[in-house]
């Protein structure tokens, strides 16, 4: 049964004063869903969303509602990362399509309500796929990992290698070269995801001023990113937040304070997301309609769907072999001049002609094909679909596998995991995207995995 | 396996499951026979401003925003002849992207097309009628004023290129006063200029010209009785499951006797 078996062996007993994060985001859908109805009686059907839309995105709604029950009696890093993106980054657009219709992504190409009922329709199905692939697995839930044994913790190298990381970001430091190979051996970012596995693990191990390091960590990462124009920051951080914190206690719990607090940063991550974008071009000033374009990825994902013929020319398996062969394998010389998809999907829509890594380092962009548009462009809807159903099950069978006698090596290769899953699986820039990171920083990170597992946590202290 | 035992919950609390399924298949039943087919109307109009630019999308986005905000709704009702028990339909717009084009919309039932194309109608000639009219004589000012502002600013750029720190040079005193004339001059014509930016008739004087009339499409847009009837499905399945789920959780919380948030 699903009821009486998870929630005494999922979680340790203090983290019963805490609310699930489940609950939380059933009042967000409950939310969301108003907006949808008040939006389409106020506003009517237009271009883009139909009635028929809005009826689909009833029964959207209503499908998170009932992965948001079931991930609440049995927690699931994946089922709940999931329903989280279906909620702000499909759902939630919906309700702002209907409001305000239009859509950068839209006028790429001929679109139309039919072409949005159908991505939304893929969605569904692709998030029943994903549900039955984490779910076909016996049902023994997940152990909370975390040391509550005293243990000395040493923070010295993490934050000296974040330090190192940031500094070479700088563009006054070091030329591109140099920060393209900085960035993959002194990568921030891993280290501070390393940091916040530390704090989860060792919580009750740390003092009060490392804590007070690794939370100053965070907070600099965002104004960091921030500052050199990433829009994403504070979103990021979130994220990752999530992954640590499913891999250590098996359910993301947290007090009531802190849902105030969460709600309270939506506005300052709107704040960093407008100051992040004034950032990057200070000529176009402060446009909101930027942010419901970042937002939608339902526009992404409809619209790689929508035009996917057309997009097949580099969505497909053997350009992805191509790309990853000159991004990836062959430094400083290129054997098939093929950038990668993300990259040359604008080319595309742009008509330019011919698709060459010099056009793209020209005219540089890249276009999120998310999952599920990327799923159907390159398999078709039916055995995307199954793609996705097998891909799904192949990450909660590696997050299962993930057992090392040593508990920080457990907790960090699960939450890479879901990393992996939230942002190159969720999130797709296309597979050939994440085959050319993945052999950048496989190394590395092998290096700062096995570093920080034997330096981080030794001696026991002896009182 | 995790997922049987979903289906399991399911299969516990089939009764509530099949009448919430149930009543969103009849709800879905009711849906698609009672919706009336919708058909959209539509026009198209061509709104540009010689004094703002030939290719400037402001004006347009103007034209979308006042008709969306529904201020122009009394005027375009009492042109149309829509009676007291007539309904003006919701009218759209639509700019066609890096174009003036403006598409102006609604989606209404066969039997309101004629009102719709009417409201259409109504709604272009309020748009021509309550905007400032472009008039040649003042896009000719405008015109003028921006090309002498622009020399102004060019020669600006020489007097600061050719005068550093803005010290004149030695034995060219007799210049200053003159110089200072022409300033003045200067600062008087691009005032004048900018007060003439300002005018409405600068900002949103128009030329409206209708592209096509209002038209209705041939076939009904939106979503068949069959389309319908599936999004119930969905709806009924997913919906019956939640509630099923949250059934249980319930009874697990009475059993236990306590609390979960």
């Amino acid at each position: 049964m699903l009821g009486p078996l998870p929630r005494e062996g999922l979680m340790p007993v203090d983290d019963r004063k805490g609310v699930d994060f489940s609950s939380f985001l059933l009042l967000v859908n409950l939310g969301i869903t108003a907006a949808i109805i008040a939006c389409f009686l106020i506003k009517g059907p237009n271009d883009y969303v139909n009635i028929r839309s809005f009826y689909l995105s009833l029964a959207f709604s209503a499908q998170n509602f009932c992965f948001l029950f079931a991930v609440r009696r049995r927690p699931d890093p994946f089922v709940l990362l999931m329903v989280i993106h279906a909620l702000f980054f499909y759902e939630l657009r919906v309700a702002t399509l209907l409001w305000s219709p239009f859509s950068i992504v839209f006028v790429r190409n001929l679109f139309s309500a039919a072409d949005l009922n159908f991505a939304i329709l893929f969605v569904m199905a692709a998030n029943c796929a994903i549900f039955l692939g984490v779910n076909l697995f016996p049902d023994h839930g997940l152990r909370p990992l975390q040391v509550r044994e005293k243990l000395s913790v040493r923070l010295g190298v993490p934050v000296m290698l974040f330090a190192f990381g940031v500094l070479f970001n700088l563009s006054s430091v070091a030329t591109a070269v140099i920060r393209g190979y900085a960035s993959i051996v002194f990568n921030y970012e891993y280290v501070l995801l390393f940091a916040l596995v530390i704090y989860a693990l060792y919580y009750d191990s740390l003092v009060r001023r490392q804590r007070i390091l690794i939370v100053c960590m965070a907070v600099f990462f965002v104004i960091f990113r921030t500052a050199i124009g990433s829009r994403s920051a504070i979103l990021t951080l979130f994220f990752y937040i999530v992954c640590v914190w499913f891999s250590v206690r098996g359910r993301f719990m947290l007090a009531k304070k802190t849902y105030l607090a969460l709600v309270a940063a939506v506005p300052i991550a709107l704040v960093l997301f407008l100051a992040a974008s004034f950032v990057r071009a200070p000529i176009k000033g402060l446009q909101f309609q930027e942010l419901l374009d970042r937002l939608g990825l339902l526009d992404m994902s409809a619209e790689i769907m929508a035009s996917r013929l057309q997009y097949g020319g580099v969505v497909n398996v053997a350009h992805y072999f191509k790309s990853v062969i000159d991004s990836g394998l062959t430094p400083g010389f290129n054997l098939f001049d093929a950038p990668k998809a993300a990259n040359a999907v604008s080319a595309i829509y742009t008509a330019m002609p011919g698709i060459s890594l010099q056009i793209v380092r020209d005219n540089y962009n890249s276009d999120m094909m998310t999952l599920y548009g990327e799923a159907c462009a390159l398999l078709g809807p039916l055995a995307g679909w199954a793609g996705i159903l097998i891909a799904a099950f192949l990450f909660q069978k590696i997050y299962r596998s993930c057992v090392f006698a040593d508990t920080f090596k457990t907790v960090v290769s699960r939450t890479v995991i879901l990393v992996i899953f939230h942002t190159y699986f969720l999130g797709s820039f296309g597979i050939d995207w994440f085959i050319v990171d993945f052999i950048r920083s496989a190394a590395p990170f092998i290096a700062l995995f096995y570093l920080f597992s034997r330096y981080v946590r030794r001696t026991l202290v002896r009182v | 396996m995790a997922i049987i035992n979903f289906f399991s919950i399911i299969w516990i609390r089939r009764k509530l499951f099949f009448s919430v399924f149930s009543a969103a298949l009849i709800a879905g039943l009711f849906v698609s026979i009672l919706t009336p087919k919708v058909y959209e109307v539509a026009m198209l109009a061509e709104v540009r401003s010689d004094t703002i630019g030939p290719f400037s999308t402001f004006v347009p986005w103007t034209i979308m925003q006042t008709l969306e905000s529904g201020s122009l709704n009394s005027k375009i009702i009492a042109k149309a002849g829509i009676g007291v028990t007539g309904r003006l339909p919701k009218l759209r717009a639509k700019v066609l992207h890096n174009t003036q084009l403006v598409k102006l919309y609604t989606f209404v039932p066969a039997s309101e097309i004629e009102t719709a194309v009417n409201a259409l109608l109504a709604a272009y000639e309020v748009i021509r009628d309550g905007f400032p009219a472009q008039s040649d004589a003042h896009s000719r000012k405008v015109s003028e004023m921006l090309q002498a502002a622009n020399r102004l600013n060019e020669s600006k750029k020489n007097i600061d290129l050719n005068m550093p720190g803005g010290r004149l040079p030695p034995g060219t005193e007799t210049l200053s006063r003159e110089l200072s004339d022409w300033v003045r001059g200067l600062s008087e014509m691009l005032s004048e200029y900018s007060e003439l930016l300002q005018e409405p008739r600068t900002r949103y004087a128009l030329g409206v010209n209708m592209v096509s009339p209002p038209e209705a499409e041939t076939t009904p847009i939106g979503a068949s009785p069959a389309q319908t009837f599936a999004a119930f499905v969905l709806l009924g399945f997913f919906a019956g499951c939640a509630v099923a789920l949250w059934a249980e959780d319930r009874a697990d919380i009475d059993k236990d006797g306590k609390g979960r948030s």
